[in-house]
């Protein structure tokens, strides 16, 4: 070598050691965690209780789930489901009993240690019919909870089950104390990284650190608030005034644009497992006749939906699952937007000047809202015309999911992984087919992997095919934050508002 | 006097009772279940019936109102169904935005509408007066809400001075806090402001043409003077009267605003419950509103008469 | 003639009251663009050649909106107006009548409403019936009778006193003659203009019920509404919070404006009458 290509060289591997180093310490920096601090959450919904099992609301477990409240299992930021009060588990070969070790030393927030009884009385609490859990149904597959010893429980169940290490991750198992249920409500004592200090009602919900959580190392916050600011707008002026640091999940997308702008902020695109879905009434013509549910599916153009509703956030769906689900096929290309098909396939049906109906639309969701409006103007092309009626949510809870009285609604669907609704005759789609109900129990039974994984393919499609309901859009995760959150979660696989790996950059 | 007094009282009292029905009766006709809204989709017939027996809704009409009137009266005014706790509590937390909301409206109000309505009156038919006449027309046909979008979309959006809504705590920040009462305060007020200035000039107008202001002009003392010392204060005292019967107008308008600003008071908690059928909280708030403007109404009322003796003596026309 | 047209407020008021009903029966035959029509693809124009007043988050054409929303708020304040003054002249005068305890007792229930403002009894009665254009109609009609009640009883009672009506009985005109013949022309002028005064406020009160969401529904267009919406993306186009709003106090404006001119040039010497 002569001088000047030795010379080039050893620039070249002083350059690559720098920048090795500063790789290195950047990685170092950015993830070395801090710890303290106190960080400011915006919900835009209080919860009406801390209980997250005797209440469907999703609120309640945005608040209390991983931070108060801890299950055997969790699932984690990826959708995995994974160990957290239990340490590891052990199945048996039939898939019938399972078999949780906890980890030693759990405490509950009063000091009262949590032991395999507490498990045990948690579970059976769920399944007593006098606490009118309302997702009873996801454990009722469980036979028998018996304690071992004080630190290892044995579940078993009716049947195998697939769904039910999902279930027992799910926020209304979590474990509770004997002790202190009764007053669960407005006196949350779990097992969390966190405990309730103060509830402020109708302004917010202020959580401390747990110093004898069992797990050394977490959290890394001291203090956690939830201010609960209903309006959009609000939220927006509370962060760029720095009363908040996070919007939680549920930033309006109308705004994202102007704040990622703003280099103080920043706001993460991530999915949720809330399924937007326009529900037809299929015990109300002309809502019971195919050809008109395929004609309604191929005048909608979901793509113009989410662009008008949801300034173009958000995934198109094509059957009721969501993307973050391990068994989702995207069937969203199957029935592409196609008017000039609907109209003739109205005209079969015995609707050639098309029909009236009216579309019930809840009036805490603007994306609800403004989907309606989006699809009533798409449908009025194809001579669907359809009346917006916005109605309070206790009035949809009572006539829409109650009594189904409704032609058509609009409504998205949080629970994770729940496409076995399609197999209730009573849901207030009224939708009954023997042929999906076959094919739900088989998957629920089938202990092959990749045999269920093909059986939940055909399901999804046969709920597609059938144009069971029009299948619009996952609605997007949009937590907004300053820049220096750390490690906030950006996909919602679960339902839950996870700060117990939170930590704020200096 | 007395008598007078006391049949307005008498009134007073009448009034109190059939509004406290109307507002009761008038509940209890919407539609939709609490029990039902409270506890969900998946709600059992029996626990539904447990929480309604629990809220007392199985009773009679007569006896709910009669338990109802009996618990306002000794200051309880019944539990939130959506929060748990005390209306009375979340009433007083409340006013701590409204009632100084109120306040600052008033005070916007009165000095932008009393110096322009002398003013007006005392440039009569020039420029001056046109101008005031204008500014009155205009901020009567000007919707509240407007108002309040419009100071915002300038404040707040363009000049980035204000917030776009929203309350900071008097406890975290006295100063912060009443700086969000500012933008709200100001549509309100300005919005009054113009009913006012009318009604301050058209009253400075007829007090002016009084004989009094006549001889004291003839007397020869500085026009100054005159205006001031005696116009002025004697035409104050209608304008401090409509200003009283103004007060439904402004709880109206607290409403509307608060809802426009995002502002956690007493309007915004009886509109977010009327939605979420939060009846004892729409009914409490409700009665309380009802309450001052039929109070604030009376007062006015036996003020009128305590200077006026010709309306103590009949009651005669509108 | 000429006093009408001297009489400015009279002239520019119903000028701009003429715009408004203008505006309202040409957009029932033709609008530049269907005022529903969503296009997604041009979202927030800014006011141009091709959309005058820009385009709103739907893509929807602004200003075909807001001549389509001169129609609803026209026909809110119609009706609000002719329920107040049917069932309130007819209150009034049975009241003016009768006097006595049915008139105290008329005139009590009157007063229990009389204090309290429009919008307030409006959101409540909207609360409990539901949200819509009709039953805001509703709302807002029923707490204009006692209003038109009030005006109705008290100017008859002056009437009933006069000289030509007492010199009309002692003849033996009956009452129901008199009534037809002389009470009622005699009334008409006070009622016309408190009814152009209700009438401004009635655009008011629906523009405040529709922004509160219990108005007019989507998708039809109501200046209240659009402001509601426009609030929402104020960041985004400022123009959809300033036409809706214009439009109503232009609106309001001008019906003021009439009433006052209705009032100086029907009767000089009338009393006003607190709204």
């Amino acid at each position: 070598m002569n001088r000047r290509t030795s010379i080039w060289f050893g620039t070249m591997l002083i350059t690559l050691a720098l920048s090795l180093c500063g790789l290195w310490t950047g990685e170092a920096l950015a993830q070395n965690p801090v710890y303290g601090e106190t960080l400011t959450v915006t919900l835009s919904a209080e919860p009406p209780g801390l209980d997250p099992t005797t209440s469907p609301a999703a609120t309640i477990k945005r608040v209390v789930h991983y931070n108060l409240f801890e299950g055997l299992l969790k699932v984690d930021r990826t959708g995995k489901v994974v160990p957290m009060l239990a340490k590891s588990y052990t199945a048996s070969k039939d898939g019938k009993e399972y078999t949780f070790a906890l980890h030693p030393g759990i405490k509950f927030h009063d000091g009262k240690p949590c032991t395999a009884e507490d498990v045990k009385f948690s579970l059976e609490r769920i399944l007593d019919p006098k606490t009118a859990a309302p997702y009873r149904m996801y454990y009722e597959g469980i036979e028998t909870v018996q304690v071992v010893d004080p630190l290892n429980v044995k579940i078993t169940l009716k049947k195998y089950d697939s769904m039910f290490l999902f279930n027992i991750a799910r926020g209304d198992a979590v474990i509770v104390p004997r002790q202190a249920v009764d007053k669960l409500k407005s006196q949350p004592i779990g097992t969390g990284p966190f405990k309730l200090a103060e509830w402020k009602r109708g302004d917010s919900i202020v959580l401390v650190k747990n110093t004898d959580y069992y797990l050394k190392g977490i959290p890394y916050l001291d203090k956690v608030i939830f201010k609960f600011i209903p309006d959009p707008s609000s939220q927006l002026a509370a962060l760029k005034a720095g009363d908040v640091d996070v919007i939680a999940y549920d930033m309006a997308p109308e705004n994202v644009a102007a704040l990622e702008k703003d280099a103080r902020f920043k706001v993460l695109k991530g999915h949720t497992t809330t399924d937007v879905i326009m529900a037809m009434n299929h015990s109300k013509k002309p809502f019971n006749d195919p050809k008109v549910r395929q004609a309604i599916t191929l005048a909608i153009d979901r793509k113009a939906v989410i662009q008008g509703a949801m300034s173009g956030f958000g995934t198109p769906i094509g059957s009721h699952m969501d993307p973050t689900n391990p068994y989702y096929v995207d069937l969203s290309g199957l029935y592409p937007y196609n008017p000039e098909k609907a109209k003739p396939l109205l005209a079969e049906a015995g609707y050639p000047k098309g029909f009236e109906a009216i579309l019930k639309l809840p009036e805490p969701y603007a994306y609800a809202r403004r989907s309606g409006e989006v699809i009533a103007d798409q449908l009025s092309k194809v001579g669907i015309k359809l009346t917006l009626e916005v109605i309070q949510m206790g009035q949809w809870v009572d006539r829409v999911f109650k009594n189904a009285d409704y032609d058509l609604t609009v409504m998205g669907h949080a629970e994770p992984f729940d496409i076995e609704i399609y197999g209730k005759p009573n849901y207030y789609f009224r939708y009954s087919n023997p042929k999906f109900q076959e094919m739900l129990k088989k998957a629920e039974e089938e202990i092959n992997e990749q045999t269920r994984k093909k059986i939940y393919a055909d399901i999804q499609k046969l709920i597609a095919d059938d144009f069971v309901n029009v299948y619009l859009f996952v609605n997007p995760a949009l937590p907004a934050m300053k820049k220096e959150v750390q490690n906030w979660w950006k996909d919602y696989p679960t339902i839950a508002v996870d700060a117990t790996e939170v930590w704020l950059q200096k | 006097m007395l008598a007078f007094l006391c049949k307005r009282i008498f009134i007073l009292i009448a009034t109190l009772f059939l509004v406290s029905g109307v507002i009761f009766l008038v509940l209890r006709v919407i539609p939709g279940d609490p029990a039902q809204i409270i506890l969900g989709i998946q709600a059992t017939p029996e626990t539904l019936q447990t929480l309604r027996h629990k809220l007392g809704l199985d009773l009679p009409l007569i006896v709910q109102y009669g338990n109802w009137l009996g618990g306002i009266l000794r200051g309880d005014f019944g539990q939130s169904i959506q929060y748990d706790v005390p209306i009375a509590s979340l009433i007083l937390s409340r006013m701590q935005v409204t009632l100084p909301l109120a306040v600052l409206s008033i005070f916007f109000a009165v000095i932008f509408s009393i110096p322009l309505g002398v003013y007006a009156a005392t440039r009569r038919n020039q420029v001056g007066d046109y101008g005031v006449m204008l500014f009155s027309q205009v901020g009567l046909a000007i919707p509240q809400f407007w108002a309040g979008i419009l100071l915002i979309l300038f404040f707040a959006v363009h000049l980035q001075w204000f917030a776009a809504g929203g309350f900071k705590s008097w406890g975290e920040s006295p100063l912060l806090a009443l700086k969000s009462l500012l933008l709200p305060a100001l549509s309100l007020g300005l919005i009054r402001a113009a009913v006012l200035a009318r009604l301050t000039r058209s009253c400075m107008l007829e007090t002016l043409g009084e004989d009094y202001i006549r001889t004291a002009r003839a007397k020869g003392l500085a026009e100054r003077v005159v205006v001031y010392k005696h116009g002025f204060r004697n035409a104050l005292i209608p304008v401090i009267t409509i200003l009283g019967l103004q007060m439904g107008e402004l709880l109206a308008g607290a409403i509307i605003i608060e809802n426009v600003f995002h502002l956690p008071g007493l309007g915004r908690l009886v509109f977010l419950a009327i939605g979420q059928r939060d009846l004892p909280v729409v009914q409490g708030v409700g009665l309380l509103i009802a309450f001052i403007i039929v109070v604030v109404n009376f007062l006015v009322d036996i003020s009128y008469g305590a200077v006026d003796p010709r309306i103590r003596a009949g009651e005669e026309g509108a | 003639m000429r006093r009408v047209l001297q009489n400015r407020n009279l002239m520019i008021g119903g000028l701009m009251a003429l715009l408004i009903f203008a505006t309202a029966a040409v957009s029932y035959f033709y609008t530049p663009y269907d005022p529903n029509r969503m296009n997604l693809k041009e979202r927030f124009l800014s006011p141009s050649a091709a959309h005058w007043l820009g385009t709103d988050q739907y893509g929807r054409d602004i200003l075909s909106r807001v001549m389509k929303g001169a129609i609803n708020s026209l026909i809110v304040g119609w009706v609000a107006v002719g329920i107040g003054l049917s069932f309130g002249v007819f209150l009034g005068s049975l009241a003016a009548y009768w006097r006595g305890w049915r008139d105290e007792g008329i005139m009590r229930l009157a007063d229990v409403f009389y204090g309290f403002p429009a919008v307030l009894s409006a959101i409540l009665i909207t609360s409990i019936l539901g949200p819509g254009m009709v039953n805001s109609m509703l709302a807002i009609g029923i707490f204009y009778i006692p209003i038109f009640a009030r005006l109705t009883r008290g100017t008859s009672l002056s009437i009933w006193k006069r000289d030509y009506v007492t010199s009309a009985r002692a003849v033996g005109q009956t009452n129901r003659s008199i009534i037809w013949s002389t009470i009622l022309p005699n009334i008409l002028s006070p009622l016309i203009v408190q009814a152009t005064v209700q009438f401004a406020i009635a655009i008011l009160a629906e523009a405040a019920l529709s922004y509160l969401g219990l108005g007019t529904q989507p998708p039809h267009a109501s200046w209240g509404r659009m402001l509601n919406e426009a609030q929402t993306f104020m960041e985004i186009s400022p123009w959809l919070a300033i036409f809706p709003g214009l439009a109503i106090a232009v609106a309001v404006l001008g019906f003021n404006l009439l009433g006052d001119g209705l009032r100086d040039f029907l009767d000089p010497r009338f009393v006003r009458q607190k709204t």
